[in-house]
Order: structure tokens, then sequence, then C-alpha cells
């Protein structure tokens, strides 16, 4: 199997992680706020 | 598409995109450019159409001029050296706010007639307009008057797939307005201001004019308000501009406008045969008295039955007269889906020849035109028709290529609805 | 450290090339690979919704229905929009990304390469479930790719499996998206400061912020959709106390971001492309940076202008209207940056460059059109004709579409090594942009005349601009095989060994530093980027042990 490129060390990935759950977390506060806008609405 | 063809083509993209203000007669529509229409509110739109498109054109000159001198002129063969500049906050900031200032100018008036628009306060007269798969019931508000408006038969055949019909052929139909004719046109009175309230009872429609300079949409569970003032006694035709399923394309619009006396004639003379069609149906119980007036208008009449008025009027009629009105009613609702003969367009559109539901209980039957069906099919239901015309579509589906089903009337409509 | 690392990489090549065989792509998590395989797959999608467009155009060819039923036609400008936007567009540009992002700011590759992999093999599973609802009984979804409810809710079998085909496409975006992001702020190679990075990679970090935003609320409305349908609640169904013009709302809050997320990458591209071939620096580098972020801005509040006719308060059409308006400015800036660019340059014209150029005149026609349908009173008119038909398409294929071939031209000797034959691109250039005007600017006419869009048939009065546009179809449809040939050619012809590692005289950037054909690994060591943006050290590369 390929490998990432091994410029990514472990504190690197850390970090890639950890900002990349930030995002997510993001995209799932849109989805929880526009869930509550939409029932909210109603 | 010969070339002279062509060349009228051209002249006539000049004259309508540049002068449609002068090309523009009133019988004829531009194939360029928006109307003038017959309103004012339709004469603003217009101009200020025309208007930001002269705007847009001036910049393009400017920003399309400048590009082609420079891809002329800064080639490499010519302007070998190319310079270094690469920023310039004065011209930065020239350039945001010169284009803002143009927006602003535009805006302005945008506004105002937008304002006009929706201000529907005053009216003279309303209309309720309910759209509905496919086709539209208009209702004089306050007049006790409605009916339902679709495409013409004549339209509806020639567009069927399979009818192999010419353009020159579909030049022919319905005098040229092929998918622009319907069955009952709005009648307006002019110079009044008209008020429509427009809602839709399945899925969202959109009532559009292009003369009245008037779309809305029409939507479920809401009523939505626009208005007109007609200056001009004419014809205008329009057409469902939002999408609703199969028959989208074939659900026009006819305006007629009249002027105020004739449309007060032409109201009163409608609900006259109202009157007229229920009184016998009433006094006499005469069959032929009734089933005359529905040959020659059969809406009217049929809209008459459904009138609280004409309740007690939902009396028998032979299977021959049910079967005569029934299949006017089937061409005009129910051939789109399940076809002439019955067929159908399997799997959407499913046969009626020997379905269980046209030779079954005649109360589910009557309950699936009434309510339609949900699920994995989608057929609407068709509440804006009347109990008798109801009762005539069923018979005739029930009674024809071959089914077996029994004959249904009109009281046994009224009694599941 | 960095010591450490060269060294693992000096290990890594002699073990990990790429596999053989089909595992190679199946299982691969290089973002060239990747890459490839999005822009392989966009293709391949391109060419599924191109017929499906020349079905449309077919029965459009003359009035009166003689090919399709129309509830088949409407399935095929449903699902022509779908494949083409979700399928062509957005994966393209998901593609060049994967290719140019890390080696354009010195990262050995994206920061969550497994991610990434499942990001892309998401994708052929969606479109299948999408694609075989063409062959379902009941048809294939025909309520047009708004999905606006109660209309969506009469699709038959295929309505679950367009939802969950939409939830994976979605899901797809968002790791994509999350990559990029993730990658463009962490990975940077050093003295690579955000204001140095190049506009491809600013206009993608700004992409990727509206997808985060708007995929998560589409993916929300359309399970409120599934919901509505299948478990008894009412959230768009009028009858049950619920509210259709809702879901619009929704939609669109998604819907214009998306536009943008359609646009902007091609921003980025074209403000690459035009200063190569002006071989002079792009003018306003940082006004172009400013005006992105406000178009990614103002893409949040101009959502009702799609609706104008819904029949909303006048305040807020009046206020939908001035923002839509707004929108002419940082978009006007970027057009005038771009031709300032080109003022007093020293401008050639190979294909990349010829296909920027149709860009900036194409898609500032869309521009005009755009401007004019921002004007409520006048929308009201245009609204849902096909003169709406005509601006969108405008800004997608000139606009969007002519940047991803621009793109392609530009950086395909850099993947490939070999250069592509310019007299078929410039062929391809041509015969693409007059039959794309050929199609699509009749439908200016037809619109302001009063066709509505989603039609199979129509009034003999429209027939002459439906012929033309037509025509310009199909020939627009087989101009681009030429494409694909020339295309086929880089890839698996010889290579002549003739492609420098600039490919081009004007290029600048770190992409550009790296050996041509780019190795499998670039930038293993990252490079020192200097003051002036350009590279000190050229990082090392797998080619340079």
């Amino acid at each position: 199997m390929t490998q990432p490129a091994p410029q990514q060390d472990r504190e690197q990935a850390r970090r890639n992680l950890r900002l990349a759950l930030i995002h997510v977390v993001l995209a799932l506060g849109f989805l929880a706020g526009f869930v509550w806008i939409t029932v909210a609405q109603r | 598409m010969s070339m002279t063809k062509w060349m009228r083509s051209l002249v006539g993209l000049l004259a309508g995109t540049f002068a449609s203000a002068v090309a523009h007669a009133e019988t004829a529509r531009s194939q360029y450019n928006l109307p003038v229409g017959a309103t004012d509110i339709s004469a603003q739109v217009h101009s200020l159409h025309m208007l930001i498109l002269g705007v847009v054109t001036v910049i393009g000159v400017g920003v399309f001029g400048t590009m082609i001198y420079s891809i002329i002129n800064h080639r490499r063969s010519k302007h070998p050296k190319p310079a270094d500049f690469h920023e310039s906050t004065t011209v930065e900031i020239v350039w945001t706010i010169i284009p803002f200032f143009v927006l602003i100018a535009m805006a302005v008036p945008a506004a105002g007639t937008l304002i006009k628009m929706e201000d529907t306060r005053n009216a003279d007269l309303t209309v309720k307009i309910t759209g509905f798969q496919w086709g539209w019931k208009y209702e004089y508000v306050g007049q006790d008057y409605e009916f339902v408006s679709m495409l013409s038969p004549e339209s509806n055949q020639a567009r069927q797939l399979g009818a192999n019909k010419t353009p020159a052929e579909l030049a022919q139909v319905d005098g040229g307005n092929y998918l622009w004719e319907v069955t009952n046109p709005l009648v307006l009175p002019t110079g009044k201001k008209v008020r429509f309230l427009i809602t839709a009872q399945d899925v969202i429609h959109a009532w559009w004019v292009h003369d009245l300079a008037v779309k809305k949409d029409a939507i479920p569970g809401y009523i939505n308000e626009a208005w007109t003032k007609i200056n001009e006694p004419g014809t205008f035709r329009g057409v469902c501009a939002e999408l609703c399923g199969r028959d989208h394309g074939f659900m026009p619009i006819v305006v007629k406008a009249l002027p105020e006396t004739e449309f007060n004639t032409w109201l009163a003379q409608k609900k006259g045969v109202e009157v007229a069609a229920v009184a016998p149906a009433v006094l006499t119980e005469a069959a032929p008295a009734a089933a005359e007036p529905a040959a020659a208008a059969p809406v009217e009449v049929a809209a008459a039955t459904s009138a609280p008025a004409a309740a007690p009027a939902a009396k028998a009629l032979s299977k021959d007269e049910l079967m005569a009105q029934g299949k006017k009613v089937y061409e005009a609702n129910c051939q789109a889906c399940h076809q002439a003969n019955g067929a159908g367009l399997p799997p959407n559109f499913p046969s009626l020849v020997g379905s269980p539901v046209a030779n079954g209980d005649a109360k589910a039957h009557v309950g699936q035109v009434l309510h339609g069906k949900t699920g994995g099919g989608m057929m609407p239901p068709f509440k804006q028709l009347t109990d008798a015309e109801v009762a005539a579509v069923v018979t005739y589906e029930r009674q024809s290529w071959g089914n077996k089903g029994s004959v249904v009337q009109a009281s046994d409509v009224a009694a599941l609805r | 450290m960095a010591h450490a690392h060269a060294h693992d990489g000096h290990d890594h090549d002699h073990h990990h090339g790429p596999d053989k065989g089909i595992m190679r792509w199946i299982k691969t998590t290089n973002h060239k690979d990747l890459g490839t395989l999005y822009l392989c797959f966009s293709f391949i999608m391109f060419f599924i919704g191109g017929l499906m467009s020349l079905v449309i155009r077919a029965e459009l060819f003359q009035p009166g229905l003689q090919f399709v039923d129309p509830e088949f036609f409407n399935s095929m400008t449903t699902m022509h929009a779908l494949v083409m936007i979700f399928g062509g567009v957005m994966p393209a540009f998901t593609g060049l990304a994967n290719w140019m992002v890390p080696m354009m700011i010195g990262a050995g590759d994206l920061a969550l390469p497994r991610v990434n992999n499942w990001g892309f093999w998401i994708l052929p599973f969606g479109f299948a479930m999408l694609l075989s609802t063409l062959f379902m009984p009941g048809g294939a979804p025909a309520g047009g790719w708004t999905m606006y409810p109660p209309l969506v809710l009469q699709t038959g079998n295929a309505f679950p499996m367009l939802i969950f085909a939409v939830h994976l496409l979605g899901i797809s975006s968002i790791t994509g998206a999350i990559n990029v992001v993730v990658t463009i702020l962490n990975m940077r190679a050093p003295g690579m400061t955000l204001l140095k990075m190049p506009l491809f990679v600013w206009t993608w970090l700004i992409t990727a912020y509206l997808l985060i935003a708007t995929m998560p609320v589409l993916a929300g409305a359309v399970t409120m959709l599934l919901t509505d349908k299948y478990f008894g609640t009412s959230f768009f169904t009028a009858s049950g106390g619920g509210d259709p013009v809702l879901f619009q709302h929704i939609f669109w809050f998604f819907g214009h971001p998306e536009v943008y997320i359609l646009i902007l990458p091609a921003f980025g591209i074209v403000s690459t492309i035009i200063p190569t071939f002006a071989r002079k620096p792009l003018f306003g580098y940082a006004s172009m940076v400013y005006a992105t972020a406000s178009i990614g801005f103002l893409s949040f509040i101009v959502w009702a202008h799609h609706m104008f006719t819904v029949g909303m308060p006048l305040a807020a059409e009046l206020f939908f209207m001035f923002s839509t308006m707004l929108i002419a400015v940082p978009t006007g800036v970027k057009v005038f940056n771009w031709v300032a660019t080109m003022w007093r340059g020293s401008m050639t014209f190979e294909t990349p460059m010829l296909f920027a150029l149709g860009f900036v005149f194409l898609f500032t026609l869309g521009g005009f059109s755009g401007l004019m349908l921002a004007i409520t009173p006048v929308d009201f008119q245009y609204h849902d004709t096909y003169f709406v038909v005509a601006h969108f398409h405008y800004v997608l294929v000139p606009g969007a579409v002519f940047s991803i071939i621009a793109a392609i031209y530009y950086w395909i000797p850099k993947w490939t090594g070999r250069m592509y034959n310019e007299k078929l691109g410039k062929l391809h250039f041509w015969l693409s942009a007059i039959f794309i005007n050929v199609t699509f600017f009749p439908q200016h006419f037809l619109g302001l005349a009063g066709m509505q869009r989603r039609v199979p048939d129509y009034n003999v009065m429209f027939t002459d601009f439906n012929v033309v546009s037509s025509i310009g179809a199909f020939a627009f449809f087989f101009s681009q095989f030429i494409f694909i040939g020339n295309m086929l050619v880089c890839m698996f012809g010889k290579r002549d060994g003739k492609v420098s590692d600039r490919v081009w005289e004007g290029t600048h950037g770190l992409e550009w530093t790296v050996p041509s054909p780019a190795p499998y690994h670039t930038f293993e060591d990252p490079p020192q980027v200097g003051e002036n943006g350009e590279p000190v050290s050229a990082g090392q590369t797998a080619k340079a042990h």
C-alpha cells in the first residue's frame, strides 16, 4: 500500500487531525443550527 | 432557414433589442425582447429592462473594448517587453466606487417600481387563482362564479408524443396559439384594478402573464397577492412558470380584457347560464333541458351544479348522457396520462383497461379521482371537478375500453366528497 | 528533524512507489493519483451529463413531441443538472485542488491522505445510485435538481436513492473541503505566508469554507424531505402545518454559495493563467484576495434572489435585490484586474490563455445578465424562463468549464511530461467558443420572448432559436472529443523530453520547480520561500535523490 508522503510525521499528523476535527464540528454546527432554525420556525 | 429569413431575423433582432418600443405591435409578440405589455407596470418593467440592458452594454463596450485593444496591441509580436506594474490603490478604489454609484442609480428606479407592484390595496375586483396539476381554477371572489381553465383540446391532441405534427401543422393549431390556448379564458375588465389571490392545491405552480408583467408562485398553503390594471382590451397569453410535474409545459393561461360594460354583461350572462341551467333542472327535473346547455358549455354548467344553490339539483342522468360528458371531462383531465385508449403509460401512468379500480367498487374509484393517489404513484386529486363531472368521468372510465364497472351518479359523488 | 525526514523519505522511495495495476488506484492515498482519478471521473460524468443535454436539445429541436415523454424529459433536465454540478464541475475542481494545492504551497501531500481516498471513492457509489434510478420503474427523479417539495415528494422509487446520493456527494465534498483547509492552513512551506499563496490556493480555501458551511445544510434539508415522505413528518407539507417555502430558503442558503463553489476556483485558475501568458504579474493580488473573500461572504446573504416570485415581504425583496447587486462590485474588481493584468503585457495565445480569455469575455456576459436578473421587478419577467437558463449556462460552461479546460491544458505538460498538440488545442478552443455561443446566446431571446424553462415543447414562434441552439449544443458536444483525444495522447503517448520544468516561459511558483513530469512524491522536504514569493531553495523531490 502506498504510504502518505513521509513528511507527515506524528506531530504534524496530530495537528492536522486536530484542525480537521475542528472543521467537522464546524460543519455539524451548521447542520445543527439549521435544524434548530427549521424546527423553531414551525 | 433561408438566407433571407436569417437577414430578416437579424434586422428584427436589432429592431427588437434597441427599438422594441417602436417595433412592438399589439397582436404580434416580439421574438427578441420583453413586451411593453398592456399595463403601466409592464411598461415600467420594460423600460427598467431596457435601462439596465443599456447600462451593461455600455460597461461591456468599455471592458471588452479595452480587452480587445490590449489583445491586439499588447501581444508579444507588437509589444515584446511587458510592463512591470502590478498594483495601484487609486485605480482599485476608483473601480470599486464607480460601479457602486452605477448600482445605486439602477437600484432607485427598480425599488420604486417594485414598491408599486407590491401595493395590492384598493382593488376593484378580486380573482382567486388556484393552480393544480395541470390547469387553473379562477374564482371571482364575491361573485359566486368560478370555472376551470385547461389546455385546449386541439393543442392537447397535437402535443401528444406520436402526434407527428410538422412545425407547419403546429403553426395552424389553435389559430397559431399552439400550447397557448385554453378551454376557458380568464375575462377581466379594463381600467380596473384587479387583485389576484394565487394559491395551489397540489404542488407549486407559477401564474405568469408576460404582457401584464405578473408572475407569482402558486403555493399550496399560501395565498400570494398580485395585481394588474389593464389599459386596453385585448387577449394576453401566459404559462405556468414553475416546474409542476409531467405536464408543466401544458397549462397555459389566457386573459381576455374587455371594457367594463362588456365585462359586466359577460359576467351576468355566465351567471345567468347557471341560473338558466339550474332552474329548469330544479323545477321540472327534465334531463334534456340540462343536457343541452351542458353540451354547449359543459364546464359552466358543471360549476353550477356544484354551487350551493344547485345542490338539490343533483339528479340522475342517463348512462348515455354521462358517457358523453364523461368523454369530454376525460379528454380535458385524464387523457394526458391515461391516454385516449385508456392504456396509460406504464409504469408511471397505469392502464385503466381492465384495471381493478375501474371494474371494482365504485366508491374506491370515485375516491381516487377526488383525492388522488399518493405513495408509489402520483395521481393528483381532482377535487376541482364538480360532482357531475366526476360522476360522468368515472362512469366513462368504468364503461369504456371493455371495462364492466357500474354507473355513477352525481349524488353518489356528493356523498363521498 | 527535517534531516531525519529526508532520510526517511529516501527509504520510502524504494519501497513505496505506486502499486501496480488496478489496486494502485483503489488503494492510493497519493494526491496526484487521486487528482487524476477525480479528473477522469469528472470527465465520465461530463460525458453522461452531456448526453442528457443532447436528449433535451434533440427534443427541443422542433416544436411538438418527437422523442421522449414529458416525464422523461423532466428526468433529463433534473439529472443533467445533478450530474453536471455534483459529478462534473465539483469533482473536476477537487481533482485540480488535489494535484495543485500541495505542489503550489510546497507540501508533500494533502494533510489527510486516507480521508482523501475515501472522499473520492464515495463518488462512484453515489453516482451509481443516482444513475441507477434511470432504469427503475417510475423513472429517475423529475422534480428538478432543486428538489422543491411538494413536487419532489411525488417521485417514485427513485426518491430515497436521490436523497442518499445527495448525502454521499455531500460527505465527499465535505471531506475534500476539510482536507484542503487543513492542508493550506497547516502544511505551507516555510516562508509561504497566507498573502504569498497563489490565487488558486486562496480561492480554494474560501471555496472549502463555503462547502463546509453549506453542504451540511443541504444534507439536513434533504433528510427532512426523506422524513416528510416516509416517516409522517410535515416540515414542508402545508396540509400537515409545514411550509414548502421554507425548503426553498434552506435549499438556496446552500444553493447560492454552491454557485460560488462552482466559480471561485475558476477565478483562481484564470488569475494564474493570464499573468503567465501576459508575462506580467497579476494586477492587484491583494484586492483579488479581498474580492474573493467578499464574494464568499456576500454569497450567504443573497440566496432569496432565486425565489423573488414566491411572495416574500417587500422589505425582504428589497434587501435581497440590493445585496445581490452588491456582488457586482467585487466581481467587477476581478474582471478589471484581469484586464489590467493584460494591459501593456506581452501576450501570447497558447490554448490555456485562449480559454482563459474566453472565460473573461463570456463569464462577464453571464455576469451582465446576472446583474439584470438582480433587478427584482424585471426578474419577475425573467424568472424561470430561458433567459435564466442562458445566464447560468454562460457562467457555468464558458465560465467554470472553460476554466477547467484551461487549467488542464496549462498543467498537463507538468503532469505528464508531454506537451499537448497546440493546433488541435486551438481548434478545440475556437469550436468550443463559437458553438457555446451558438447554443446559449439565442436562449436569451427565447427567455425574453416568453419561453419558460423545463418544458419539452413550445409554440412555433420559438422554433428558429431552438433550432439554432440545438445545432450549437450538438456541435459543442462533439468538439470536446478533440480535447479528450489530445489529453489521451498526453497521458499515454511517448514522452518526447521536450517539456522543461518551467513548461511555459512566464510561469512562477513552486509547482514549476519540480521536474516534468512531476514525480510521484514532490516536496518531501519543504522548499524555503523567499520574500518575493519565489522559492529560495527548491526543496527535495523524489527525483532529486
